[in-house]
């Protein structure tokens, strides 16, 4: 009977939203409470057998049908007792403000302040709700989100200093850029590359400076969806790394296909690749609490460049000292 | 019939909000549309069911008695004050920020509740244009256990859930988000305060809806029980040859210092064709993984024990791809000699 529910937490809100909307359309309400227009009609036919006890035509809900049928507008009175929407509750509230203290990770400093703004409003209004949540996300320098967020306002081509992950080189990318979005735990620009002739996504944290152009950016249609990433994982290959105990936390911070765990306090972690050169990294960065790896020859590229960095040691006369106890 | 349910909760809304006193339960079922023509059985089933259903609405709907003598509170009623508008006055641009934030959630029941407060703190939008600020946010909230826990936090009840292998009471102060991981700040009951993260739930938790509201503490001890999410200060510094133009994020962080015999350390020369950077570390696994993660472009010169760490893993990771199958292997350290103890 869910659906019910949803729809008497709609008719509560919907009800007063039209007396305080004569004329409003279908469309315009559909879009407003996220529902499709033939939802509307229906909220609407039961608040037309809605109205004070007795049941007398003139204690009922009065609807306009002919507006409603002809011309899709919404013409509602006589619901005097239900002229205003329901008070808020903190469970509800939060939803809200967890969603605004993300957003406010990812804003420039302008907009973080209207953020704050709009939380004090709703820790005034909401008991119950402050201090109760706290969110933090991957979002980098605050002055490089704000330059960042500026361009983006103006349209100017910009040069951003990046510190890519996967193969640990700057590059400085001409970038024209169109959105800043988090998922995953962390905010990333989404620009069109001059450079690559294609769009990019940026980690906002490994941006380490921005500079002006002097040029406009150019339009290049819409930007892939925030989270295509996803899709490039779904048909990436799949290397199961056994790990100890002591990295599980990749269960909790890397994209997984799932794991299992081990007697010793390990797990097993079946990880999508998509760039080798992240998994080498990974196993690097993991060192020895990775114990085994399917497919072994996975972990030739690791191997590889931790032999290429042994050598570099020797070479430096840096190796020769063999650990002390 | 979701229908005719809908229209009788309405019925009662309304019923209740017009009466200025309070209704008995038999008067409700005389004169709200809907209880007609029931035995008194189901009259008392679906009268409970409903009553629960606007609760969870946030309906505020208070039992009590009109009869400050009777011994059962059997009458009803909805203050008017309680259900009038709590409607934020928001600027425009503010009301663009609360539409978008609408938007967050990509789970299901807390992108229910979010749009609904959405909707009840502004009423008014009809500006339906989250683009303004070209912002986005995905907050990660796929954890089965945290609409429970949400609930929990939210209306001050305790909630019950195994954790560590033990069942345990809790009574739910603060949810944190850190990156990809939330955590939970609450007072296990026999335990005392503690910090869960949520992944490590082990069953579903269950919300003691029938316990007392507790109060939580003040959110200072709330922020100290956190304390050990902070990220700690750097403490000390390491001294690493990085290959120019390389380990971009690595050399970020630290100072390149000028080629100069002095600032290289006591005894150690700064090979060819590497900048000397000095870097500041809290962790010193995570300045080791970083260094390792870099391979051959970053080398620590000093302090030693970070050098013999980073030889270490880079011993066994080059020896992975000569590794005993993984997976199913039962050894639990690598097969390479590192004399890693």
């Amino acid at each position: 009977m869910s659906g019910s529910i949803d729809q008497v937490a709609r008719l509560l809100l919907l009800i007063p939203f039209a007396q305080r909307h004569p004329g409003v359309s279908v469309a315009q309400t559909a879009a407003r409470f996220h529902v499709t227009e033939q939802q509307i009609r229906l909220d609407l036919a039961v608040a037309f057998m809605c109205g004070l006890p007795g049941g007398l035509p003139g204690d009922l809900i009065d609807i306009d049908m002919d507006a409603l049928d002809s011309d899709g507008l919404i013409f509602l009175t006589n619901a005097d007792v239900l002229t205003e929407p329901l008070k808020v509750t903190a469970t509800e509230a939060a939803g809200l403000t967890v969603a605004l203290a993300a957003i406010r990770e990812v804003a420039a400093p302008s907009v973080a302040a209207l953020v704050d703004e709009v939380l004090a409003k709703i820790a005034l209004t909401v008991p119950g709700v402050s201090g109760r949540t706290d969110v933090s996300l991957a979002a980098g320098d605050p002055a490089v989100r704000g330059s960042v967020a500026a361009a983006i306002a103006e349209a100017a081509r910009i040069r951003v200093t990046y510190a890519g992950q996967a193969r640990g080189v700057v590059t400085t990318p001409v970038v024209d850029p169109v959105r800043i979005t988090a998922f995953g735990g962390a905010a990333y620009l989404i620009a069109y590359s001059l450079d690559r002739d294609d769009w990019r996504t940026y980690r906002l944290d490994r941006i380490t400076a921005v500079e002006p152009t002097g040029q406009a950016s150019s339009r290049h249609g819409p930007p892939p969806a925030d989270d295509a990433w996803q899709s490039s994982l779904a048909t990436s290959s799949t290397v199961t790394i056994t790990v100890t105990a002591d990295s599980l936390w990749i269960t909790d911070y890397l994209p997984h296909r799932g794991f299992r765990p081990r007697a010793d306090g390990g797990a097993d972690v079946d990880l999508p690749v998509v760039d080798p050169a992240w998994l080498d990294r990974l196993l690097l960065s993991l060192g020895d609490t990775v114990v085994g790896l399917i497919p072994s020859a996975a972990a030739t590229g690791a191997a590889e460049r931790a032999q290429a960095a042994l050598a570099a040691y020797r070479t430096a006369g840096l190796a020769d000292d063999e650990p002390q106890r | 019939m979701a229908g005719r349910k809908s229209e009788r909760l309405i019925n009662l809304v309304i019923a209740l909000l017009a009466s200025s006193r309070w209704l008995t339960r038999d008067e409700i079922r005389r004169s709200v549309v809907g209880y007609e023509n029931l035995s008194d059985d189901a009259f008392f089933r679906i009268f409970e069911r409903d009553k629960a259903d606007l609760r969870s609405l946030g309906v505020p709907l208070e039992t009590g008695s009109a009869d400050p003598w009777a011994d059962e509170d059997d009458a009803y009623r909805i203050r008017r004050d309680d259900f009038t508008s709590t409607a934020l006055a928001l600027t425009g641009p503010e009301k663009t920020l609360v539409a978008l934030a609408a938007t967050v959630w990509n789970e299901a029941t807390l992108g229910a509740v979010t749009s609904v407060a959405a909707a009840k703190l502004d009423p008014a939008p009809l500006a339906p244009a989250p683009a303004a600020y070209a912002l986005g946010a995905t907050v990660p909230a796929d954890d089965p256990a945290l609409p429970v826990l949400w609930e929990g936090v939210f209306t001050n009840r305790p909630v019950r859930f195994t954790y560590h292998g033990r069942l345990r009471q809790v009574e739910p102060w603060r949810l944190i988000l850190r990156r990809t991981v939330w955590y939970l700040v609450g007072r296990d009951i026999d335990a005392g305060p503690r910090l869960f993260r949520l992944s490590r739930i082990t069953d579903r938790p269950h919300l003691k809806t029938r316990a007392p509201r507790f109060t939580p503490p003040a959110a200072s001890i709330i922020d100290d029980c956190a304390a050990g999410l902070a990220e700690p200060a750097p403490t000390a510094h390491a001294q690493v040859a990085i290959r120019p133009g390389a380990a971009a994020a690595l050399r970020h962080r630290g100072c390149v210092l000028a080629p100069t015999e002095s600032s290289a350390p006591a005894g150690l020369e700064v090979p060819a064709g590497y900048d000397l950077v000095e870097i500041p570390y809290a962790r010193v696994d995570d300045l080791v993984s970083e260094i390792c993660a870099a391979g051959a472009d970053a080398l620590v010169l000093d302090p030693p024990r970070i050098r013999h760490l980073v030889l270490a893993h880079l011993r066994h990771t080059a020896g992975l791809a000569e590794a005993p199958r993984g997976g199913a292997a039962d050894e639990t350290t690598g097969p390479v000699s590192g004399g890693r103890p």
